[in-house]
């Protein structure tokens, strides 16, 4: 039987078949999960809870000259204890309920990101570019080195606890945005005395900022204590990059009390 | 792992290519018809913002690293905040693309430094300060402009304040006595004196419970303005307001 010319369907060759039967596969694969190499993570949105430098779920207590940048609060607790002598730039002890649950969808989120490395442990002595990077409990002794650009996205997902040692810093190799780095962390956080921190923490339990720790960032606890003592919090002051246009006016210092020593 | 999807990317990309490839319209672009649009009229020219007073550089890092040069020796690491909370924070003297030169709080008087850019944010500075220790007057610029003049307290002969070009560093509400209800910190340190309160002989500018001592040259090294005027100044200078002792 011969062949209707006008509605005849010419089959592709087999090999120009099999190539679109791969790139279908590799695009749907895409799709599904796997990532391509350069895609670049997505900021953790905060929410509410973004406004805070401290949040605690049981409480806030605080011992010596703390200065925050940002809310102080605790939900569903009500507790915040040692302010003053500790300072916000914000509202001490703002309503934090709303910010619990902002909190608690941003925890997942990081949670539930991709890891590009995984099996970590130890992070001092380390330079990471931006990825997620999962562990069981993670320690920084040492210096953690992020090298990246203003739009670099971290998020550590510890599925343990953080512990940092004294003394240990995380330094920015870049014009990085501390508030594009994120620490998840499935039981508590340990930040150890003197040590530097940079980026936010959102710890299931509880966060500890030994005497004299300091954070470019945030500690937001949802179901503990977050315990401070004499530190530094420069929380969602910390989101800012070095400006290309012309620069905004600075505002007035902010006092910090403390014990002055000049010559008088 | 990675470099697997990548290949599957590329691969994905090319074969995508070649399957789906069309061709492009081919052919002149008609030209766009256009009229000649009137004149705009003549508008009178806008004015000019005043210049300012200088630029705070603060660190958004949690440390600031100090080169000799751009692109030079590492001579210093500054933490951020520093230790009395309060930001780390520079008055920018030079700007080199990437690199900052930035005056320094510490001896020599004078010391300057270069910093990366991507370690501060840059901030206009409106206001500044002149201090007269023949005159015993702090005056106070907005841009140009004169906006008022008080009476200080500057050191005595023994203990002279510093001359130069310099920056308020911090503010402190002070918890000891002896320095009013505000404390700026100067990135000036006394030439006579090394330690003094605890500290290493930093210059302040400062309230004072000593009003008598208002209007001569009383002070240890510090400029002492009454309580009145230094909550004013407390309430409007940021970090990194230049300060120049005459």
């Amino acid at each position: 039987m011969p062949n209707s010319s006008a509605n005849a369907f010419a089959f592709p060759s087999k090999r120009r078949l099999i190539a679109v039967v791969l790139a279908v596969a590799v695009v749907a694969g895409i799709g599904a999960g796997v990532r391509p190499a350069h895609a670049a993570e997505a900021p953790v949105d905060l929410g509410t809870a973004g406004a805070f430098g401290v949040l605690g779920g049981e409480e806030v207590t605080n011992t010596g000259l703390t200065v925050i940048g940002g809310d102080v609060g605790a939900s569903p607790g009500t507790s915040i204890v040692g302010f003053p002598p500790g300072i916000a730039s914000g509202v001490v002890d703002a309503p934090a309920a709303q910010a619990q649950l902002d909190l608690a969808a941003a925890y997942l989120d990081a949670e539930g990101r991709f890891p590009t490395t995984s099996g970590l442990t130890e992070l001092g002595g380390q330079n990471l570019v931006p990825g997620v990077y999962s562990g069981g409990a993670l320690t920084i002794t040492g210096d953690l080195t992020l090298t990246g650009d203003a739009n670099s996205v971290w998020i550590f997902q510890a599925s343990s606890s953080l512990i940092t040692a004294s003394a240990s810093r995380v330094m920015l190799s870049g014009p990085i945005n501390p508030c594009n780095v994120f620490w998840q962390v499935d039981s508590s956080a340990t930040l150890g005395t003197g040590s530097s921190m940079v980026g936010t923490v959102m710890a299931l339990t509880s966060i500890s900022a030994d005497t004299g720790a300091s954070v470019a960032g945030r500690l937001l606890a949802r179901n503990g204590t977050t315990t401070l003592d004499a530190n530094s919090v420069t929380g969602p002051l910390a989101c800012t990059t070095a400006a290309t246009a012309p620069p905004a006016t600075a505002p007035p210092a902010a006092a910090v009390p403390g014990e002055a020593t000049f010559t008088g | 792992m990675r470099r697997m999807r990548l290949v599957a990317s590329v691969s994905a990309a090319a074969v995508l290519l070649a399957v789906l490839s069309a061709c492009a319209p081919t052919g002149p672009v008609p030209p766009v018809n256009s009229t000649p649009a009137p004149s705009a009229p003549v508008e009178a020219p806008a004015e000019e913002a005043p210049a300012p007073a200088g630029t705070a550089a603060t660190a958004i890092t949690a440390t600031v690293t100090i080169h000799d040069a751009p692109d030079g020796v590492a001579m210093a690491t500054l933490a951020h905040p520093q230790r009395s909370g309060a930001p780390l924070t520079f008055l920018v003297s030079e700007i080199q693309g990437e690199w900052l030169n930035v005056h320094l709080s510490q001896r020599p008087n004078g010391s300057t430094g270069w910093v990366r850019a991507d370690e501060v944010t840059l901030q206009r500075l409106d206001y500044s300060l002149r201090v007269s220790t023949a005159e015993n007057t702090v005056t106070l610029f907005r841009n140009a402009d004169i906006v008022a003049t008080y009476a200080a307290a500057t050191g005595t002969g023994g203990t002279p304040t510093p001359v130069g070009t310099f920056y308020l560093t911090e503010l402190l509400a002070p918890m000891n006595q002896g320095y009013g209800p505000f404390a700026f910190g100067v990135s000036a340190f006394s030439d006579a004196v090394t330690s003094f309160g605890g500290g290493v002989g930093q210059i302040g500018l400062h309230g004072t419970d000593d009003s008598a001592s208002i209007g001569t040259a009383a002070s240890h090294g510090c400029i002492r303005l009454s309580n009145e005027d230094i909550t004013t100044l407390a309430g409007i200078l940021p970090l990194g307001t230049p300060i120049t002792i005459e």
